[in-house]
């Protein structure tokens, strides 16, 4: 589904952090800068994964301005697997702690 | 003298003396055929009906060998220590028959535009056997005398291996399943597992690749690396859908440093998930 050969990069303002299982998901809106907004998916990893690589249930909220790198779905939609965020303070999380899932 | 009381005392005591007596006559008399009417037959008791739970304390108390080994303890499935069999799947392949075949090659395809096929378990169906085990989720495994429980994290899909002597369940008394009817035992340093009694709908061994009622797997588990791996070697047989046996062994690490937590699949979680949502899913 996602192509592993590549990496995609958006930043936006988060509309959902669902940090659930089995796969914590984000919903980002990204701005083109002829102003048409996109909302994108990205999937991650269980939210063990996520908090071994840091992550906590508040580590992002709707409203925060985000960068979101992932590996894009192969079919060309808006979404793609999470490999990592940066947060607006600078902090880079990791999607996941090391496990696979 | 007749009171009032006395006079409804006696009127009801003949109403119930004619209801009964009516009732008496209804059993004593007859069937038109002139024969009494049989009563229904007492239903033969099953023997499996006899058989005792895994967890009853004269079944655990029962003296057994000891184990070559406690799988207890969580197994994480890793692609790295796969990549020789197929990682997710089960190569090398066994010969399909043509209509097997027809839907592996319709499942290649669409892989190949990036996009799922009949990806049952992403909608939310139980992966089942083997599926269960291989995915990126820990197995919580407990072992006990009489059976041994795996619980994929995924779905909390469960799966008991019967290891106290008992036969296969009569399908007439227990239902197909995903997971399927598991029993056990030793051999040497083995675990032979035997299951069959599968449930085929919406069940594949891997895209494309479906199971019939007729799918049967015997596997062979070993741990090796001082107990730190579990190897299992899956011999499938399903003469709907190919031939021969399907040969195929697969590796996990313990990794007992963490609990598996509560992970259902979710119709409306699903929507926010690119790789599983119903537009990435061809029927």
């Amino acid at each position: 589904m996602f192509d592993r050969d590549k990496e995609v990069t958006v930043t936006g303002v988060i509309k959902e952090f669902a940090f659930t299982n089995p796969h914590v998901s984000i919903q980002i809106m990204v701005t083109a800068q002829n102003g048409a907004t996109t909302d994108w998916s990205f999937e991650a990893a269980s939210t063990r994964g996520m908090v071994n690589a840091g992550w906590r249930k508040s580590s992002i909220k709707p409203g925060d301005t985000v960068t979101l790198v992932g590996r894009p779905l192969k079919d060309g939609r808006p979404g793609a697997q999470l490999v990592r965020a940066i947060l607006s303070d600078g902090t880079v999380l990791a999607s996941s702690g090391g496990e696979n899932y | 003298m007749t009171t009032k009381h006395t006079l409804s005392f006696n009127i009801a005591f003949l109403r119930d003396l004619t209801i009964c007596s009516v009732l008496a006559l209804a059993v004593v008399v007859p069937t038109a055929s002139g024969q009494a009417a049989p009563s229904a037959p007492k239903p033969k008791k099953a023997a499996e009906l006899d058989q005792p739970g895994a967890l009853s304390k004269e079944n655990l108390a029962k003296p057994r060998p000891k184990p070559p080994f406690d799988l207890t303890g969580n197994w994480m499935y890793s692609p790295q220590m796969n990549r020789d069999n197929g990682v997710f799947g089960y190569t090398p392949l066994p010969k399909l028959k043509p209509a097997a075949q027809a839907l592996y090659d319709a499942g290649q395809r669409a892989a190949k535009e990036g996009k799922a096929f009949h990806n049952d378990e992403g909608a939310c169906w139980p992966a089942g056997m083997p599926e269960m085990m291989t995915r990126v989720w820990p197995n919580q495994t407990i072992q006990l005398p009489t059976m041994i429980v795996m619980t994929q994290m995924l779905k909390h899909e469960i799966r008991w291996i019967y290891i106290d002597g008992r036969p296969h369940a009569d399908p007439e008394i227990k239902p197909p399943s995903y997971s399927g009817d598991s029993i056990g035992h030793w051999e040497g340093d083995t675990l032979i597992i035997e299951s069959t009694n599968f449930e085929p709908s919406h069940h594949w061994v891997q895209t494309g690749i479906p199971i019939s009622n007729q799918f049967k797997i015997i596997e062979r588990i070993k741990l090796k690396d001082d107990g730190k791996t579990m190897e299992d070697t899956f011999i499938m047989t399903d003469p709907v859908n190919w031939d021969g046996e399907w040969v195929n062994t697969k590796r996990w690490y313990r990794y007992d440093n963490s609990d598996i937590e509560e992970a259902y699949c979710l119709p409306d979680l699903n929507t926010r998930l690119p790789a599983t949502d119903a537009a990435s899913n061809i029927r």
